[in-house]
């Protein structure tokens, strides 16, 4: 038998098999005996998606480095993998050291949405392992997950026995010291839930009233009344790696990245990132330069990308782009940003990162002026114009922009004023402009934001919203792709949910739903019916504005942010009031700095 | 700038590896290498990177042919063990030589093809076999290609077939195929035609053994 579990020629048949056969330049090789704890890190979808994710190449890194720890990779089969491994009763096995899931000492799932949720379940499925963290004993790995989607746990709870919140940089190591000292399940769970960070659903017990309706938490000690999310206080110091994992086949982001800085102030109201992450702190320009010249020699691509929520605000990104791409020309690596801000400031990165190859362009207008003061995102439709008017002379010919649609406050006159805009653009553009591509995504509330008590706009509502978007712009150059209102339906109702919830996911998942986040497998009607049996009313969890007043699940997750500051927040979206972002202005009293004694990390004033 | 002709074997997982991939991964490690290589100009700059022909997925082979560009002469030896150090497991830089002013191109190659055999056939029915092809006048296939289905006549491009070994079970062939600019003959197909002479053979691995070049 060869490195798989079956005959090798049958790899042949399935689709891309460079996906299962580990390998890649920049792998690890520890061996499975020297090391007691193993560690397996799982991203619930294919290989592609996955290994594009930056967090999985800095935890593989952060924990192959440390004593006495293999760390190995798992993502989900696509289905003809999975047919030719269930179809022979082979569990699910880890890429490199080609292991059963079983036989690891951790789990340890990323989670960025929640449309993946039931690909966990499946991934639990095809190791043979319990659903239910009360069925698992000592004789099962350690079930962890981490990421954004954690910052509410409940639907996922009762699947998983710890739940990372917040950055995990710190925290994983002192998972794993307390896993190499402790033997049983139990007594580990209970060290578990006083680490700083970390969410053991066991120990909080939700309490529903005669409605069903979410009260409160029992919790029981030694766990904390709340759990604070994890934050690491500089992230100069913070682990990153100089090598990653450079796949054969080629992947949705193919190319190692820079985290530059973390979080974000500009306070968009809608944005979950941006309200759980932070303070702002930046990676000095000298660490990102040495960072981004080792992983570029290291991995030898055509490209490395500096990644941030607002890579444009880090103070000296001037000086990182340009001594950056200096450095990298004579190999013809170019640079990229994972976003640009509508402004000439960005346009000028643009041009100096962009000297080698010319991509297209991307940014986020969302909507139109009147509703960008309600969601808080500060930029005039003059800046807007005046933008793409710099871009297009500058010699860009493809533009991609990013728009929301049924967000609070808005009106169908939005729409056609949104429609307006693009219209003026598309003029603007003259014979310049050959292709611009419209990315359109519903509005969602999401916790831990201002908007997190709005409701999300019933499906019609929003397919009306594209027809007269679609509508109102007929030119041969636009390109729309709406994200799917009937997913927006899900994804909401799960990250809005309670632990009842997760008897829905339960329900999903035995229906047949997988892979939810692909078109053309997502099932929307399996889940309305998994809904129906479960005896549970999806709408209440997505269509509902929720009082101020009332209780909400992921209370139990304290991110630092004063619900004063969120309720005052979503008043003057209301009322089209803007805040200023806290960097350039005083502070707004959000409470993360307050609550954490930590301040925004500004590298140049250092 | 002078011209190098890599030989490079694939073997073990990398096999499993596209043409397409193998053509990225050599780019990665030219780059890793910091061999003083050459650009493409213009819009899109990618080292300067040739392969003489493509390899099917899932074949294994001891000389893929690529040919380089480096601003400045470097000995041959050093280059390869420079990718070498850069390359992953699978991968190997056999072969490095210098090329001269003329350009060139492949010419043939040469496949080991391991087929399996029911154990009730003789060593005589599968060389029965080989010969009826080789003297059919011809032997016309369908392949489709961009959605089209096109004739080809194997025995265009089928120079030599012959059997290497047999055993219970398992035989190999060595089949040698011309490289031509209006295409070639795939083993996969080579075998389908052997199969409608002795239907119970079964393809398991293709192997290029050697790759012939010629001068354009």
């Amino acid at each position: 038998m060869s490195f798989l579990h079956f005959e090798e020629e049958l790899l042949l048949s399935v689709q891309r098999p460079a996906r299962y056969i580990n390998g890649e330049w920049g792998c690890v090789e520890k061996k499975w005996e020297d090391n007691p704890i193993r560690f397996c890190l799982i991203y619930p979808d294919i290989y592609e998606i996955g290994m594009s994710n930056s967090a999985i190449h800095i935890l593989y890194y952060l924990l192959n480095k440390m004593e006495g720890v293999i760390c190995d990779r798992a993502f989900s089969p696509w289905e003809d993998m999975e047919t030719i491994i269930s179809s022979r009763n082979i569990p699910l096995f880890a890429l490199q050291t080609g292991r059963p899931l079983s036989q690891f000492t951790i789990l340890g799932f990323s989670l960025q949405h929640e449309l993946n949720y039931t690909n966990l379940l499946q991934i639990l499925h095809l190791s043979k392992i319990p659903f239910f963290s009360s069925q698992r004993d000592d004789s099962h790995p350690l079930i962890i997950a981490g990421g954004p989607a954690c910052f509410n746990p409940e639907p996922l709870a009762p699947f998983v026995d710890a739940f990372v919140i917040g950055e995990g940089e710190e925290v994983i190591r002192e998972i794993i010291d307390e896993v190499k000292k402790r033997k049983r399940r139990e007594e580990l769970l209970e060290r578990l839930a006083q680490i700083e960070g970390v969410y053991v659903p066991k120990f909080y017990e939700p309490i529903f009233d005669d409605e069903g309706k979410f009260l409160s938490f029992k919790v029981f000690p030694p766990a904390p009344k709340r759990v604070r999310k994890r934050i690491v206080q500089s992230l100069e110091e913070a682990f990153y790696p100089e090598c990653w994992i450079t796949p054969f086949i080629e992947i949705v982001h193919d190319r190692p990245s820079v985290e530059i800085m973390r979080g974000c102030t500009r306070g968009c109201r809608f944005c979950q990132a941006g309200m759980v992450n932070r303070p702002v702190r930046e990676r000095s320009a000298e660490k990102v330069i040495s960072l981004a010249s080792s992983l570029s020699s290291f991995s030898g691509g055509e490209e490395v990308s500096l990644i941030a929520l607002n890579p444009a605000d880090h103070s000296q990104i001037e000086e990182i782009t340009s001594r950056l791409s200096r450095l990298l020309f004579p190999l013809r690596v170019g640079i990229s940003l994972s976003s640009l801000r509508m402004d000439t400031f960005s346009l000028r990165l643009a041009e100096e990162i962009q000297r080698v190859r010319k991509t297209t362009l991307t940014f986020a207008p969302e909507t139109n002026q009147r509703l960008r003061k309600v969601i808080n995102k500060n930029i005039s439709d003059e800046e807007v114009f005046s933008t793409i008017e710099t871009a297009l002379s500058l010699g860009w010919r493809a533009l991609k922009l990013y728009l929301m649609i049924g967000l609070p406050e808005e009106t169908d006159e939005d729409i056609e004023e949104l429609g307006e805009l693009i219209r003026k653009i598309l003029q603007l553009g003259k014979r310049k402009l050959k292709r611009l591509h419209l990315s359109i995504s519903p509005f969602m509330p999401k916790p831990h934001t201002p908007f997190q008590w709005r409701p999300q706009l019933p499906i019609e509502s929003l397919l009306k919203r594209m027809q007269i978007l679609r509508k109102s712009i007929s030119d041969k150059r636009v390109e729309m792709d709406f994200h799917s209102p009937y997913m927006s339906f899900i994804e909401t109702a799960l990250a809005r949910g309670d632990r009842k919830v997760s008897q829905v996911i339960l329900k999903a998942w035995e229906k047949g739903c997988r892979m939810d986040s692909w078109e053309g497998k997502f099932d929307f009607c399996r889940w309305l019916e998994a809904f129906a049996e479960a005896n549970i009313d999806p709408y209440f969890y997505i269509e509902r504005e929720i009082p101020y007043d009332k209780p909400l699940p992921w209370d139990i997750i304290d991110v630092g942010l004063a619900k004063e500051f969120l309720i005052e927040e979503n008043k003057r979206g209301t009322r089209g009031e803007t805040t200023p972002d806290c960097r350039f202005s005083p502070c707004v009293q959000c409470g993360v700095c307050l609550n954490f004694k930590i301040g925004n990390e500004i590298a140049s004033t250092k | 700038m002078r011209n190098y002709c890599l030989t490079i074997s694939k073997k073990g997982k990398a096999k499993f590896i596209s043409h397409l991939d193998l053509y990225r991964t050599l780019e990665r490690a030219l780059r890793r290498s910091f061999l003083p290589i050459s650009f493409t100009e213009g819009y899109n700059p990618h080292p300067k990177v040739s392969f003489l022909t493509a390899l099917e997925l899932g074949a294994t082979s001891d000389c893929e042919k690529a040919i380089i560009t480096l601003k400045e002469p470097l000995p041959s030896p050093q280059i390869k063990e420079r990718l070498n150090r850069f390359l992953p497991d699978g991968i190997r830089v056999e072969d490095v030589s210098q090329l001269n002013k003329k350009e060139i191109i492949a010419d043939s190659t040469l496949f080991i093809l391991t087929i399996n055999l029911p154990t009730d056939v003789k060593r005589e029915e599968v060389e029965e076999a080989i010969k009826k092809f080789l003297e059919a006048p011809s032997f016309l296939i369908k392949r489709e290609q961009k959605e089209k289905i096109k004739d080809i006549n194997l025995k265009d491009f089928v120079r030599d077939l012959k059997l290497r070994d047999f055993q219970a079970s398992k035989a190999t062939l060595e089949l040698l195929v011309s490289l031509t600019p209006s295409g070639s003959a795939k083993p996969r197909e080579v075998v389908e035609a052997l199969q409608s002479f002795l239907p119970k053979i079964k393809l398991v691995q293709v192997h290029r053994e050697n790759l012939y070049i010629k001068e354009k």
